[in-house]
């Protein structure tokens, strides 16, 4: 594999270390386990746990095995409901080498971002295979994501310590997917508790791209269950609403609906300096603050006809 | 589902795979079940990129084109709705012998039958899969869900993902 070999199988692989990796380098070699987290025991009549396992062992660890020729083993945690995938490293070859130079040395989900070479590819399937790796690994599907009016979500879960990562998931998912992004709920104290009515740390959760789920399904998962209960949902959209809406989140048409109460934890030292002490009353408003250039601007148009009504 | 409603999704994915893999090439892809393959590439005046073309006398459900300069290389897929079966393989060994294209592939919703994969995964006869030098059969689910195949369910497994280095 030479340096920044990139095909769809890497891609594929690049994103499940994103959503849930670490790189772990020891004297004896190298690991990079990738977790495979979920919520509820049974979502849809499927027992995750043993579906997980089954899927990881059919669908994942050949793919990745053939693909770096190293040892790959399933790691089942029963009492936490979760599993490891677990990639073998005796010694620095050039397949491990090249990771991490596409993934630039970091080490964790906690940190990863959406690497440039996926950005950069001109081709179509390495982009979803990486956004399929990620959804395996950090995607969930189920009947409680659904909307107010009762259309069904995809959430993309992002670790709250990782405030850039989920604007690349986003514009990556909409401007070279096109596949819409209903919106982000932010791990943020005034997007999690607007009315200030939570504990102290009550909003520092996960970050959650939010995603229709009949418009996910042009993407899909390699987790079969999850693919199962992503058309059974999908299609539910289809028939109760005729779809979601196709038009990509779209921050220029969006109002402030209601403002948000101030909240002690604005100031949190959790947070990062982008957004320390600041107060927001919408979700795309943080979305401006990490690179969303649509978002950027609707802020700066507000902020102009504020002034103009003062 | 029927057979037919596969050909113009696996066309649209075939076309974008073949330019996800491909630069500075001219690339179509279409629905060809209803036509020999010589009166499709004669159709499409595309005889000068192909001089055996006259003889390719086999329908096959969907076919690519890729020209470069004054060479055109043929890309195919066979859609099958129910698991793919030696039989399905063999008829496409036989079109591929002919046809010699850069890729062959045997798609289906429903994965491969039993014997299938006794034979590849178990009995390790890959070679069956290899119509010219270098060149294999794919083998591929079909996600109706993403109209795109399943790289994970894949035989040989990596052979779709790193297929431009392999011709």
């Amino acid at each position: 594999m030479k340096k920044d070999y990139l095909d769809e199988d890497v891609a594929y692989l690049l994103g499940l270390i994103v959503g849930r990796g670490e790189i772990v380098i020891k004297n004896s070699g190298t690991i990079i386990s990738i977790h495979f987290p979920f919520k509820a025991e049974e979502i849809s009549g499927y027992k995750q746990f043993p579906e997980i396992i089954k899927s990881i062992h059919t669908n994942i660890l050949r793919r990745i095995h053939n693909l770096l020729e190293v040892s790959v083993t399933i790691e089942p945690v029963e009492s936490e409901l979760s599993a490891y995938l677990s990639i073998h490293f005796h010694r620095n070859p050039v397949s491990l080498r090249n990771l991490r130079n596409i993934l630039r040395n970091k080490l964790s989900y906690r940190e990863f971002s959406v690497p440039e070479e996926i950005v950069n590819s001109e081709n179509i399937n390495i982009m979803r295979e990486f956004i399929k790796g990620y959804a395996d690994a950090s995607g969930n599907i189920r009947e409680s994501n659904r909307d107010q009016i009762g259309r069904h979500r995809v959430y993309l879960d992002v670790l709250n310590k990782n405030w850039w990562l989920p604007t690349q998931l986003c514009q990556l998912l909409q401007s070279k997917l096109k596949v819409p992004v209903s919106n982000i709920l932010w791990g943020h104290p005034n997007i999690r508790d607007p009315q200030a009515k939570g504990g102290k740390e009550a909003w520092s959760r996960e970050h959650q791209i939010r995603i229709y789920a009949d418009r996910f399904k042009n993407i899909g998962f390699y987790v079969s269950y999850k693919n199962e209960v992503l058309k059974k949902l999908a299609d539910e959209n289809i028939i109760k609403f005729g779809g979601s809406p196709s038009t990509p989140c779209y921050p220029s048409k969006k109002k402030i609906r209601r403002e948000t109460a101030k909240h002690e934890g604005e100031n949190a030292d959790d947070l990062p300096p982008e957004i320390r002490g600041h107060h927001f009353n919408s979700y795309w408003e943080i979305c401006a603050k990490f690179g969303c250039e649509k978002a950027k601007r609707r802020v700066k148009l507000l902020s102009r006809q504020k002034n103009i009504f003062k | 589902m029927k057979e037919k409603e596969l050909y113009k999704p696996v066309a649209f994915w075939l076309e974008q795979y073949l330019y996800g893999k491909f630069r500075n090439v001219e690339i179509q892809a279409f629905d060809s079940h209803e036509y020999y393959v010589s009166d499709v590439i004669a159709k499409k005046n595309l005889s000068a990129y192909f001089p055996q073309f006259s003889t390719y006398k086999v329908k096959i459900d969907v076919l690519g084109v890729v020209l470069y300069e004054k060479t055109g290389f043929l890309a195919l897929i066979e859609c099958k709705i129910k698991p793919i079966t030696i039989m399905d393989l063999s008829q496409v060994i036989g079109y591929s012998k002919i046809l010699n294209p850069i890729l062959s592939v045997i798609i289906s919703p429903q994965k491969w039958s039993n014997s299938i994969h006794c034979l590849i995964e178990i009995f390790k006869r890959q070679d069956v899969l290899e119509y010219a030098h270098g060149r294999k059969i794919v083998l591929s689910k079909w996600d109706i869900n993403s109209n795109s195949v399943s790289y994970s369910e894949t035989l040989p497994i990596g052979y779709l993902a790193n297929f431009k280095t392999l011709i």
